[in-house]
């Protein structure tokens, strides 16, 4: 699925180089929940940046089902993105005066879905992340637990092969985060490979393997003994709470 | 993403700043309405002032007296008039000349019983007619014996008529009118030719010159002798007998200059139209400058505008846009902009030439060709002003458009 080798990212000021990354291999199969945590600074973003194609790496192989895309620029990259990837943002990035089910249907607009079929699936999206009844509103008549899960719709709604997420939780309260982390179980049950990252252990506990970076390099990768379970209290609740 | 989508995308987004866009579009209105007017005025300037020069006849020499020029002042001839009734005697109808008529004219009041109006009186001879090219409707044309005997009689052009009596085809021959306070009997009506304009024969009394002079005007003056060739190849040999007969007439030494000018329609038809080209082109190359500068606020708005709006690109691109999903998006929306503020301007400069022509009194003439360059040009304009912002958005990378503050 995800297979990264010798991963290198340098930032150069002027003279002074930064590497964020400074040679990270891993490994991430089908199906995984993997939460990646580490300090501030460690490189977690300038990763999931790669991982999600929005950034190229300087150095390093990136195999996502099989094809490397480390090399490709530009509109290959839209196109990987817009395929295989479903990227959540921890400022959940949605069009403003947009309606929630319009920024769902987004990426199917840009991989050219007929207008139909793209109505039903947005729907269909934002009902299985419990906002039926708020398809018609915009974000900012929307809590920010809500924005999240629009956002994580409109990440689901292409059938991405992995699911991307740079903090999830981090603008949320605990009640809306493991509302989030609800969803997240539940299409990892679903058999979804998701990997997000996150500053808070007990976020981390709700996944099944977490990666530990440190400095721009991989310190420790461990398998959840006993991942909690996320109550969602949310779904079959139409709308959750303001 | 296919080319509906994109239209559909950008229309949204200049919906969703009302505002701005009928802001930015304002240039175009302006310029392109400007344009429009400008050139439409121009042509219906031009056109007006070519039907004018024709309707004065055809083939014609207009002999003026040279002092009427060099005054500058052309009614103030009195004294120094060197034209004269003998004159007109001298210019013999030949194998190159058609038709001879001497013109004193003035304008006056008219009343009738029924009513009254002012209007142009011309003393004139019987060729005047054949010259101006009217034809008697009904009744009959001043004669050579009216003139002889300074007759107190008068054609009326069809206007004239409608004025006094309230009805063109009213039966006026026969009566008696006033023209400042002198009686005249109508005995003849002429033929409405459509003609508009200070020249217009509708508008217009003729009447012997001698009675003209010796009644109306106190003087034994004579404007203008109208001179019609008998076809355009003989203008020139018309002109120059003309101009023969006339320096002997008035015995002027052999290097010295006419008193008199012979004009020919041609030439200042051709004089005429050239300074309301040139004119047309001034005010259409003004109007174009407004045009550029519409197309330069565009751009400056769409500049500002994806700058504005550098997150929301980011996020579509990280959401799978191409480059040339945002480019169109962008471009389009110039274009829209260009278009609309195109076809707007357009109406507006419609509107405007057709008003200023009526307040003008002549016909402006909005040809299709000046609406579809106006048209062309500013699209043309949204695509050239609109491609660079659109590109610079385009080129955006998502990392850094997401960052943007
Ligand atoms: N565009 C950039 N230019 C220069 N340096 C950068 C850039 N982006 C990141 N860095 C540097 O790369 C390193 C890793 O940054 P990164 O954003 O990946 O950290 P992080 O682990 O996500 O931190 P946080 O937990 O605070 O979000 C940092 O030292 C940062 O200063
Ligand atoms: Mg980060």
């Amino acid at each position: 699925m995800i297979n990264l080798k010798g991963i290198k990212k340098i930032y150069a000021n002027g003279d002074i180089k930064v590497a964020a990354l400074g040679g990270v291999d891993l490994h991430v199969g089908e199906g995984e929940f993997v939460a990646i945590m580490g300090p501030s600074g460690s490189g977690k973003s300038t990763m999931m940046n790669i991982l999600g194609c929005l950034d190229t790496p300087t150095e390093g192989e990136y195999f996502l089902d099989g094809t490397d895309v480390a090399k490709a620029t530009g509109d290959d990259l839209s196109v990987i993105r817009n395929r295989k990837i479903g990227f959540i943002f921890q400022g959940f990035n949605l069009l403003p005066r947009t309606m929630a089910v319009e920024n769902v249907e987004l990426p199917m607009l840009y991989a050219g879905t007929g207008g139909k079929e793209r109505r039903t699936r947005a729907i269909a999206a934002l009902e299985s992340v419990g906002l039926g009844e708020r398809i018609h509103h915009r974000p900012k008549e929307l809590s920010g637990g809500q924005q999240q899960r629009v956002a994580i719709a409109r990440a689901l709604v292409t059938n991405p092969s992995i699911i991307l997420a740079d903090e999830p939780t981090g603008n949320l309260d605990s009640r809306s985060s493991e509302e989030v982390m609800a969803i997240f179980q539940r299409l990892h049950a679903q058999g979804n490979t998701i990997i997000i990252v996150t500053h808070e252990p007990d976020i981390a506990e709700f996944t099944e393997r977490i990666v530990r970076f440190r400095d721009g390099h991989i310190e420790g990768d461990e398998i959840v003994k006993n991942p909690r379970k996320a109550q969602a209290q949310v779904i079959g609740e139409e709308g959750g709470p303001e | 993403m296919n080319f509906l989508e994109s239209i559909r995308v950008s229309l949204r987004a200049l919906r969703a700043n009302k505002l701005r866009s009928s802001l930015t579009m304002l240039g175009i209105i302006i310029g392109v309405a400007a344009v429009i007017a400008m050139v439409g005025i121009g042509n219906g300037a031009t056109a007006s002032i070519t039907s004018q020069i024709q309707g004065m006849g055809s083939n014609l020499l207009t002999i003026s007296s040279a002092q009427a020029f060099s005054g500058g002042v052309s009614g103030g001839a009195g004294s120094s008039a060197s034209l004269s009734m003998t004159d007109v005697s001298k210019i013999e109808v030949g194998t190159a000349i058609k038709a001879v008529a001497p013109v004193a004219n003035t304008s006056a009041q008219v009343v009738l019983a029924s009513g009254n109006t002012s209007t142009s009186i011309t003393g004139t001879t019987e060729d005047y007619a054949i010259i101006k090219n009217v034809t008697i409707a009904r009744g009959r044309n001043i004669t050579e014996q009216d003139v002889n005997s300074s007759a107190r009689v008068a054609v009326l052009g069809p206007t004239v008529v409608e004025n006094l009596m309230g009805d063109v085809n009213a039966d006026i021959i026969g009566k008696n009118i006033k023209i400042n306070n002198v009686p005249f009997q109508v005995i003849g009506v002429t033929t409405a030719t459509g003609s508009t304009g200070m020249s217009s024969s509708d508008d217009m009394i003729t009447a012997p010159i001698t009675t003209i002079q010796a009644r109306l005007i106190g003087k034994k003056t004579v404007r203008n002798i109208l001179v019609s060739a008998t076809s355009e190849d003989l203008m020139q040999i018309a002109q120059d007998s003309i101009t023969a007969t006339l320096r002997k007439a008035h015995k002027i030494q052999e290097g010295k200059d006419d008193d008199f000018r012979v004009q020919n329609q041609a030439d200042m038809l051709e004089a005429m139209q050239s300074v309301t080209q040139t004119l047309t082109m001034l005010l259409g190359g003004i109007a174009g400058i407004s045009l550029l500068v519409g197309g330069i606020g565009i751009m400056n708005i769409m500049l500002v505008s994806v700058t504005e709006r550098t997150r929301e690109i980011g996020i579509r691109k990280a959401i799978g846009a191409k480059g040339m999903d945002i480019l169109l998006q962008f471009l389009i929306e110039a274009v829209v902009l260009s278009i609309l503020g195109g076809g707007i301007g357009i109406a507006l400069g419609y509107g405007g030439s057709t008003l200023a022509g009526k307040a003008l009194s002549m016909d402006t003439s909005i040809s299709l060709t000046s609406v579809a360059m106006a048209f062309g040009f500013s699209a043309a304009i949204g695509i050239i002003f609109g491609v660079f912002p659109a590109r610079k958005a385009a080129a955006m990378d998502p990392i850094d458009a997401l960052r943007f503050e």
